[in-house]
């Protein structure tokens, strides 16, 4: 400490300490932050059409579009050590091979807590398709809104805020819209 | 460093000891203090901003109060006693006793040839 370079050093090396102490105190503050909210989350229509993607031109495929309703009050997710929750629809099914998916078939970046409360009357912004290339024989499926809380400081933590309470099968593959 | 004395000094900023004792319990005092309060306040009030904002506050007063050096670090300069003269031997050798016991007196043995010093007689 006899010199200004040394009470720098000396000041700053405490300093750092303090502050990691600081932000490990915000993290773990968040865990007792126990919030559920919860939701509803309807389909209104789930049709399967064939088609084909840029990607495998010559490769018929089958796609899923989904039409929703859903409502949730997140606010009680945002607390100080929140930066934005990241929500997303997914759709949990088993096809015919056996093989679980769960496909995204919506999201959302909600960064306030006045955008916090959802009420969303949409359609899937991601194509819905099966790898296997058709729904044919698949289990039916069941549709959730799960969200992911993103903190300023410490471990992500993810969630369940809606859910459908029926599976919906998937219809037959229709060739065109009609 | 090929700066003038005056700016070299000016940079170095030297502080006594009390003054030194004085700025490390103060440093580490108000950091610690600092942190639990930000993290309450903002914790209560629900935001980080608040703490972080109290927190850079308290940071850039303590850097004010601890880093220039103010008179008040150098109220107690350490007390240096008389310097003691050099005598040469009879035999010729120099003999070099500790010039500031004080403090330092721990590190100036170090520099002693011979362990016992013996009071010093007027030069003639």
């Amino acid at each position: 400490m006899h010199s200004i370079y040394s009470r720098v050093n000396n000041v700053s090396a405490t300093l750092s300490s303090c502050l990691m102490v600081l932000l490990a105190a915000i993290a773990i503050s968040s865990l007792f932050m126990g919030a559920n909210p919860e939701g509803t989350l309807d389909i209104a229509q789930l049709r399967v059409f064939t088609g084909q993607t840029r990607r495998w031109p010559h490769q018929r495929q089958e796609f899923g579009f989904v039409n929703f309703n859903v409502t949730a009050d997140l606010t009680p997710l945002f607390h100080w050590n929140t930066k934005q929750l990241f929500l997303y629809l997914e759709a949990e099914y088993t096809n015919a091979k056996g093989v679980k998916n769960e496909v995204v078939i919506w999201d959302r970046i909600v960064r306030r807590k006045e955008d916090a409360v959802i009420n969303v009357v949409g359609k899937n912004k991601y194509p819905f398709r099966e790898i296997s290339s058709k729904f044919k024989n698949s289990e039916p499926a069941h549709f959730s809104l799960k969200y992911n809380l993103m903190p300023y400081v410490g471990a992500l933590t993810f969630g369940e805020a809606a859910r459908t309470e029926t599976a919906l099968d998937f219809p037959e593959a229709k060739e065109a819209v009609s | 460093m090929s700066l003038p004395a005056s700016v070299q000094q000016l940079l170095e900023g030297k502080i006594d000891f009390e003054g030194q004792k004085t700025v490390d319990t103060l440093t580490r005092f108000v950091l610690v203090i600092l942190t639990a309060v930000s993290f309450v306040v903002g914790c209560v009030l629900q935001s980080l901003r608040v703490t972080f904002g109290i927190y850079g506050l308290g940071v850039a007063l303590l850097l004010l109060v601890v880093i220039p050096p103010w008179p008040m670090y150098n109220a107690h300069p350490v007390q240096w006693l008389p310097a003691l003269e050099e005598k040469k031997t009879s035999a010729g050798k120099l003999e070099l006793r500790p010039l500031a016991p004080g403090r330092f007196s721990a590190i100036a043995a170090a520099n002693v040839l011979h362990p016992t010093p013996t009071p010093p007689s007027p030069s003639t």
